[in-house]
C-alpha cells in the first residue's frame, strides 16, 4: 500500500485497522452523551487518547481540505493569560443559564447579544463589547492538576511530549527572543499571583516564567537587602568582578558559565532601576481601584502589575495571572462565599485592566489593548444538573466538575461583543460549535488561537526536544488536528455552522 | 526513505529524564550547530522524522529529510554540553602548573583505570593530571554526601601526609549518615517519590514511608537486588510500608486498568532495566518505529511488551480515607485471578484487540521469555527475573556512573539498546556499540553482581579510581571527541539542595523555622519540620539534602522559594534542571536567605526556649569577633569555609586591600565591612555553584 493511501479515512489495512476508534463516544470527540458520562464519571475523567492519530482520524472529516497551512492573525504582540484555577462554573459566568437557582443579585442582562450576569460582574459588564466568548469549549479531563497543566501546554500531560512540554508562554518567550532590544531587561514570560504554573519544560530556563509579585512595597529582590541606595551593592558587585574576573570573562567555549554571567548582568540591570521598580511598585490608589471594596487584592495587584509590565515594553510578552477559589462543590451561591469572592476580585481586576489597556497607547499606534490578547479560562467547567438529572445544583448546593467550559478573549485583534458557539439550554453539551470546523473546540485549538493572534506559526515543530520526536507547538496542527478559532478575529460570524446533535439525552 | 519499515519513526529514546536527578534536558537545549560526531567512535543513530503512523514522511513533510543536520544524537548533544561546561569553567579556574599526563604513566587504582587509560593510550589521547587535594575533598564531599566539607575538614586533609588519605576519606564518607541522605535524594528522584503527582496523591505520610524505606535500606547497605525485589513485590498499606508507594505511583488515570498495568511496567523497566523504550512498545511494535534508534527495540512487539505488563495484572490498589481527615491511604494486594485482557478501546493507549483467538496475555519476561506457573506470585516472579538479569546490574551501574562522572556510558541513561551492548556485537552497517566504554560497563556490572549488589562498593570504587580523581582542568587542546574517553573530570552545576546546604554550611547559619502543629502552639526550631496534611508532626530534619520531596520544606517559605529557584522540579510534571536563571542570580545577590547569612547583625541565633540548642554564631560574626586573627587568616578562613580551598596569592592580595579604612571608617568598621563583603562575594563566585 502506498503511503498516501493510509491518509484516506476509510481505507482498510492491517496496519491501521486495529488502531481505529470503533463507534466510541470517547473517541468521537469530546462531546459526551449522558450515558457515556455516567459510564466514566466514576473515575472522574474522560477517556482521551494520547495518540494524535485519533485526533487526525476523527477530525480529518471536519478538517479544512486545504490542510493545515497556518492561519495567522498576527495583530497581537503580548498575551495576558488569566487562569481561573479550580474551574469556574460556566453557567454562572460566561455561559450564563438562568433558572430557579439563579440568585437575584446576578441581575442577568443581555449585553451586545450576550447574556451576562451583570450583578455578579458589574465592571466586566462594561467590557462585553470587547469580548469574544467561546462557549463550545470542552475539557478532556476533570482532574484539576492534570487539566490545569493541559491548558498551559496544549497537550495531554501524561503523553510522552506532555511530560517535557514547556508552557505556551515559554514558547512565546522563545519565539520573541530575537526581537528583544538591548534596553529590554525583563524576562519574556512572567507569572503573577502563584497558582499552578508550568515551567519551561525541556527548553532553556531563560524561558521559565519569572514568578513575581507587584505590591506597594515593590519587588523584593530588586533591592540589595532592602537598601534603597545602591552604594553597598555597587561596592560588593565591583568586588565580585575583581575577585571573579578570571571566572567570568567571555570565552568562545564558555556557554554555561557565560550564561550564568549574563544572568548576573541581567539581574543587575533590573536592580536599582527606576523603570523596573515602577513596574512592581504599585500605588495605593491604584491597588484600591483594582481591588474590591477599596481593599487591594492579590489578583488586582497582579492585573495592575501586568498592565505596567506591558506598558513599559521592557521585553515581557506573556503574562500568566492565576486566580483560585472557583472549586465551588458546596454552597456556590452562599452570601459572600461560594463563587462571590473570586468573581468579585476577577471582575474588578480584569475589568480595570481592560479599561486601562484600552486607554494606554501601544507601540504600534493603537492602544495597548489592540496589541495585547487577553485570555481567561478555567481548567474545566462545572455540573449543571441535580442528582436527579434536572437542571440545578448538586445535593450540597454546589456544582461538581464537568467537561463543558468557556474561554474568553479580548484585545489583540479580537472582534468583540459576541459569543461563539452555543450550549444546550442547560449548558450540558455543545449545541452549536460556532466555527467552521463544526466540532467542539479544545484546549489545543485555544493554544493555536493564541499563537495565531501573535503571528506565531503554531504548525511549527522544534527539533531540539530530548526525545528527538519533534516538539509541535500545537500537536499535529500541521496535519490538521487542531486549528485557531479565527472566528474570534472576524467581524461577522462564521458562514457555516454545522449543528451538533447532543447524544444520549 | 524507502519501504514500509523505515517510514515512521523517531521514537522515544529518552524517557523520564527527571528520574536522573540531574539535568540532562537542561544541557541539551543549545542545538543550533552540531558538528559530525561519527568520529567519536560511536556513530550517532540515524535520525528520521517524528512519528507519523499514517502519513509516512515524504521529502515535503518529513523534517528529517528536509534538514537531517538538525538531528543529532542525544548522547552527542550531552557530550558537547559536558565538554563545553567543563572547558569553560576550567579555563576560568586559577591555573596552577599542571601538565597533561600520558595515559601509560597514569597509576592504575582498579579495573576502571585499566580500562579507561588503556583505551586512551590506544587512541593516543593525553590524560588530564590527577586533581589537587583541595579539588578532591570538595568534589568527593559533594558527590558522596551532597554537602561541602567544613574548613576544619579541608585543613586536616591538606595537612595529612598519609599517601592513602584519599582512600581513607572515601571510606569515611561512604559510611557517613550524610551519604545516606544524599543517595536517598538520588533514589527519591529516580523513583519519583512525591506526595502529590498529577496521576495520584501518595499523601505526605506515604511519601515519608517510602523515603524512610530508602534511607533505611541505604543505612543498612541492603543489597540493591533485595531492594528492587521489595519494591517490585510490595504489598500492604502505603502508610506502613514504604515500597508500596512505588506501586501506588504506577497509577495511570483516565483509562482502563490495563493502562495502569502498563504504567507499572514502564516505571519498572525504566528504573530497574534502563529500558524506557517500554513506553513506546506498549503502544506499538518496535518495527516501523524504533528501527533507526534502537536495534533491539525494533525487534520487540507490542505483545512482547504486554507480557511485562501482565506481571502486574493481579496487582490491586484500594483506597481509603483516614478517619476525620482528608488524607488518603492505599492498600496494595495481589489477587489470585485476573489477566491482562485484550479488550480496550479507550484510554491512554491504542486499543487492545484480541490477537486471533487470544483474548488475554500471559506474563512473559521479555528478555528471557520466562513466564510464571499457576501457583507462583506474579510480581515475585518478575522481581526474580529482573534481579537475576545482568541488564539490571548494567542499568544500575550506568546510573551511578552518571551521578559521579556526569557523562553516562549509555546516555540518556535509561535508553539502553540491548543489541548494541558489546564491543564485538554483530550489527548492521553504520551502527556502533552504544556504551562509550562497553568493556568497563560490563566490568562494573559484574563487579556490582559479585559484590552482592552493593551500592556503596561500586560508588566507592568509582570515586577511588584515578579516572574520577582527574582534574577538570585540561592544560592542552581539548577536543569534543575526547568526552567518551573521560580524559578529564567533567564539571556540573550544583543541585538546588546542594547550593542551599553549601550556603548554610559555609556561613554556619542553619535555617530556623516557625510552625504550628495541629492542636499545638507556635513552635520555633532549627531545621525543618515534616507535618502531614492534617499538620500532625511526623519528624524533623536539619538539611535540605534530607528533604524527602521537592514540595518541602512547607513551613519554611524562604528556604522553599530559594530551593525552587534552583529548579529542583517536582518529580512529576517539571524536570529537575541544572539551568541558571535571572532569578537565581537575584536570589544569590539579594535574597534574605543570603542576607541573614552574611551580615554581622544577623549572624547570631540565640538558644530557642524549649528547644535544645546552643547559641550559634555565623562565620562572619565569629571572624569579626575573634580577637588576634590577622586579616590574612580571616580571608583564608572565609575561602576555606565557602570554597573549600585557600585563596590564591592574587586573590589574597586583592582581598586584603578591602580591609583598609576609607573616608571616616575606623579600622574595626573597615574590617567588619570587608568580612561581610567578602562573604557575599564568595557565595556569588562562579566556582561556588559548580562541582568541578
Amino acid at each position: 500500500m502506498k503511503e498516501k493511501d493510509h491518509l484516506q479515512p476509510d481505507h482498510s489495512c492491517e496496519t491501521c485497522q486495529p488502531l481505529r476508534p470503533v463507534n466510541s463516544a470517547l473517541f468521537g470527540g469530546p462531546v459526551l452523551g449522558r450515558r457515556d458520562f455516567f459510564t466514566i464519571a466514576g473515575t472522574g475523567v474522560a477517556g482521551y487518547f494520547v495518540s494524535p492519530l485519533f485526533s487526525k482520524n476523527v477530525y480529518a472529516k471536519t478538517a479544512n481540505p486545504e490542510g493545515a497551512a497556518a492561519q495567522l492573525n498576527g495583530r497581537a504582540r503580548n498575551v495576558i493569560f488569566v487562569h481561573m484555577q479550580g474551574a469556574p462554573s460556566h453557567v454562572d459566568t460566561f455561559d450564563l443559564k438562568v433558572g430557579s437557582w439563579t440568585p437575584a443579585d446576578f441581575a442577568p442582562e443581555t449585553i451586545n447579544g450576550v447574556l451576562f450576569p451583570k450583578g455578579l460582574m458589574p465592571t466586566l459588564a462594561n467590557h462585553v463589547g470587547k469580548m469574544a466568548i467561546i462557549r463550545s469549549l470542552r475539557a478532556p479531563a476533570l482532574v484539576h492538576s492534570l487539566q490545569q497543566i493541559w491548558t498551559q501546554i496544549a497537550r495531554n500531560p501524561t503523553s510522552l511530549m506532555g511530560k517535557i512540554a514547556p508552557h505556551i508562554g515559554a514558547v512565546v518567550a522563545r519565539e520573541f527572543e530575537p526581537q528583544r532590544t538591548a534596553n529590554q531587561k525583563l524576562p519574556g514570560f512572567v507569572s503573577l499571583n502563584g497558582g499552578t504554573v508550568v515551567q519551561s519544560g525541556y527548553m532553556n530556563a531563560r524561558y521559565t516564567p519569572f514568578a513575581a509579585a507587584g505590591s506597594t512595597a515593590g519587588l523584593g529582590n530588586l533591592l540589595h537587602f532592602g537598601q534603597t541606595t545602591s552604594t553597598t551593592f555597587d561596592r560588593r558587585y565591583q568586588m565580585l568582578q575583581d575577585l571573579d574576573a578570571e571566572n567570568r570573562v567571555n570565552s568562545p567555549l564558555g556557554e554555561p558559565v557565560v550564561d550564568m554571567d549574563s544572568f548576573y548582568q541581567q539581574g543587575r540591570a533590573m536592580m536599582y532601576n527606576p523603570e523596573v521598580d515602577s513596574i512592581f511598585r504599585l500605588t495605593t490608589a491604584e491597588t484600591q481601584r483594582y481591588g474590591v471594596g477599596n481593599a487591594q487584592t492579590g489578583f488586582g495587584n497582579s492585573c495592575l502589575t501586568a498592565r505596567n509590565l506591558l506598558k513599559a515594553n521592557l521585553g515581557t510578552r506573556f503574562v500568566q495571572i492565576s486566580i483560585g477559589g472557583w472549586d465551588n462543590h458546596t454552597g456556590i451561591y452562599q452570601a459572600n462565599g461560594g463563587i462571590y469572592p473570586s468573581a468579585r476580585q476577577f471582575d474588578k481586576g480584569l475589568g480595570e485592566l481592560l479599561t486601562d489597556l484600552a486607554a494606554t497607547p501601544g507601540v504600534n499606534g493603537g492602544t495597548l489593548l489592540d496589541e495585547t490578547l487577553v485570555v481567561w479560562m478555567g481548567e474545566f467547567g462545572r455540573t449543571v444538573r441535580t442528582g436527579a438529572g434536572t437542571p440545578g445544583l448538586n445535593g450540597n448546593a454546589g456544582r461538581d466538575h464537568f467537561f463543558q467550559q468557556f474561554v474568553g478573549f479580548a484585545g489583540g485583534g479580537v472582534s468583540g461583543g459576541r459569543a461563539i458557539g452555543q450550549t444546550t439550554s442547560d449548558g450540558f453539551a455543545v449545541a452549536d460549535s460556532g466555527w467552521k470546523y463544526g466540532r467542539p473546540i479544545a484546549n489545543e485549538d485555544v493554544a493555536a488561537t493564541i499563537y495565531s493572534a501573535l503571528g506565531i506559526d503554531y504548525t511549527k515543530t522544534y527539533q531540539d526536544d530530548p526525545y528527538q520526536r519533534g516538539f509541535d507547538l500545537v500537536p499535529f496542527a500541521a496535519q490538521g488536528a487542531w486549528y485557531p478559532v479565527t472566528e474570534v478575529f472576524q467581524r461577522s460570524a462564521s458562514p457555516t455552522r454545522p449543528k451538533i446533535e447532543p447524544r444520549g439525552r | 526513505m524507502t519501504g514500509e519499515k523505515n517510514k515512521s519513526t523517531i521514537s522515544v529514546l529518552a524517557k523520564r529524564l527527571a528520574f536522573l536527578g540531574f539535568a540532562l534536558a537542561g544541557l541539551m537545549v543549545a542545538l543550533d550547530h552540531f558538528g559530525a560526531f561519527d568520529v567519536m567512535g560511536q556513530r550517532a543513530p540515524r535520525r528520521a522524522a517524528r512519528q507519523t503512523e499514517i502519513t509516512g514522511p515524504t521529502a515535503s513533510d518529513c523534517d528529517y529529510l528536509q534538514a537531517p543536520e538538525n538531528f543529532r544524537g542525544l548522547q552527542a548533544r550531552h557530550r558537547r554540553e559536558v565538554s563545553q561546561l567543563t572547558e569553560s569553567l576550567a579555563s576560568r579556574l586559577t591555573q596552577d602548573d599542571v601538565l597533561l599526563v600520558p595515559p601509560q604513566q597514569m597509576p592504575r587504582k582498579n579495573i576502571i583505570d585499566d580500562l579507561i587509560f588503556n583505551k586512551m593510550a590506544a587512541v593516543g589521547i593525553q590524560s588530564a593530571p590527577v586533581c589537587t587535594d583541595e579539588e578532591f575533598i570538595r568534589r568527593a564531599y559533594l558527590d558522596l554526601t551532597g554537602r561541602i566539607p567544613s574548613a576544619e575538614d579541608v585543613v586536616t586533609f591538606l595537612k595529612d601526609q598519609n599517601p592513602i588519605k584519599r582512600d581513607i576519606l572515601l571510606d569515611k564518607l561512604v559510611y557517613s549518615q550524610e551519604f545516606n541522605d544524599k543517595w536517598a535524594l538520588f533514589f527519591g528522584d529516580l523513583y519519583r517519590n512525591t506526595s502529590q503527582a498529577s496521576n495520584i496523591n501518595r499523601m505526605i505520610t506515604g511519601r515519608e514511608a517510602f523515603h524512610k524505606y530508602i534511607l533505611d535500606s541505604l543505612a543498612e547497605n541492603k543489597s540493591y537486588a533485595q531492594m528492587a525485589t521489595e519494591i517490585i513485590t510490595a504489598r500492604g498499606d502505603s502508610y506502613d510500608s514504604g515500597p508500596v508507594n512505588f506501586i501506588v505511583g504506577g497509577n495511570v488515570a483516565m483509562g482502563p486498568v490495563q493502562d495502569t498495568y502498563d504504567g507499572l511496567a514502564v516505571q519498572t523497566a525504566t528504573i530497574f532495566l534502563g529500558l524506557s523504550s517500554m513506553d513506546c512498545l506498549l503502544c506499538h511494535d518496535g518495527a516501523g518505529h524504533l528501527d533507526a534508534v534502537n536495534l533491539w527495540g525494533a525487534k520487540i512487539t507490542r505483545a512482547d511488551a504486554w507480557g511485562m505488563s501482565a506481571f502486574f495484572a493481579r496487582t490491586r490498589r484500594t483506597q481509603s480515607t483516614v478517619a476525620g481527615t482528608n488524607m488518603t491511604r492505599y492498600t496494595v494486594t495481589e489477587a489470585t485471578t485476573g489477566e491482562y485482557d485484550l479488550n480496550t478501546n479507550s484510554g491512554n493507549r491504542q486499543n487492545r484487540n484480541p490477537i486471533g483467538n487470544l483474548r488475554s496475555i500471559a506474563p512473559k519476561y521479555f528478555l528471557t521469555g520466562g513466564g510464571v506457573s499457576n501457583t507462583e506470585d506474579r510480581r515475585t516472579a518478575l522481581a526474580r527475573y529482573i534481579t537475576s538479569d545482568p541488564q539490571f546490574a548494567r542499568a544500575t551501574v550506568n546510573y551511578l556512573w552518571e551521578e559521579l562522572m556526569v557523562e553516562a556510558f549509555v546516555s540518556p541513561s535509561n535508553t539502553f539498546d540491548l543489541a548494541r551492548l558489546k564491543a564485538n556485537a554483530q550489527m548492521p552497517e553504520g551502527w556502533a556499540p552504544q556504551p562509550s566504554n562497553p568493556e568497563l560497563l560490563e566490568a562494573l556490572a559484574q563487579e556490582f553482581i559479585g559484590s552482592g549488589y552493593n551500592l556503596r562498593h561500586v560508588i566507592k570504587m568509582i570515586a577511588l579510581s584515578n579516572t574520577y580523581q582527574l582534574s577538570s582542568k585540561y592544560p592542552g587542546s581539548w577536543k569534543l571527541e575526547y568526552v567518551p574517553y573521560y580524559a578529564r573530570k567533567y564539571a556540573r552545576r550544583l543541585d538546588a539542595e546542594e547550593i542551599h546546604d553549601a550556603i548554610v554550611k559555609a556561613t554556619n547559619m542553619p535555617p530556623v523555622t516557625t510552625y504550628t502543629p495541629a492542636g499545638g502552639v507556635s513552635t520555633t526550631m532549627i531545621g525543618f519540620p515534616i507535618l502531614n496534611e492534617a499538620n500532625q508532626k511526623l519528624g524533623e530534619i536539619q538539611w535540605a539534602m534530607q528533604l524527602s520531596d521537592t514540595v518541602e520544606p512547607r513551613f519554611n517559605g524562604t528556604s522553599a522559594a530559594f530551593l525552587n529557584s534552583f529548579l529542583r522540579g517536582n518529580r512529576d510534571s517539571n524536570l529537575r534542571l541544572a539551568d541558571s536563571s535571572i532569578l537565581q542570580a537575584l536570589n544569590l545577590m539579594n535574597n534574605g536567605f543570603i542576607q541573614t547569612r552574611m551580615s554581622y547583625a544577623n549572624g547570631i541565633i540565640n538558644p530557642i526556649p524549649n528547644y535544645n540548642t546552643e547559641r550559634i554564631l555565623s562565620t562572619v560574626r565569629r571572624l569579626v569577633d575573634t580577637p588576634g586573627m590577622t586579616n590574612a587568616e580571616i580571608v583564608a578562613q572565609l575561602y576555606l569555609c565557602t570554597l573549600s580551598r585557600n585563596p590564591t596569592p592574587r586573590e589574597m592580595a586583592k582581598a586584603l586591600t578591602y580591609f583598609t579604612p576609607t573616608g571616616t571608617q575606623t579600622v574595626a568598621q573597615a574590617k567588619q565591612a570587608a568580612i561581610e563583603d567578602l562573604q557575599w562575594v564568595l557565595l556569588n563566585k562562579v566556582d561556588f555553584t559548580f562541582n568541578y
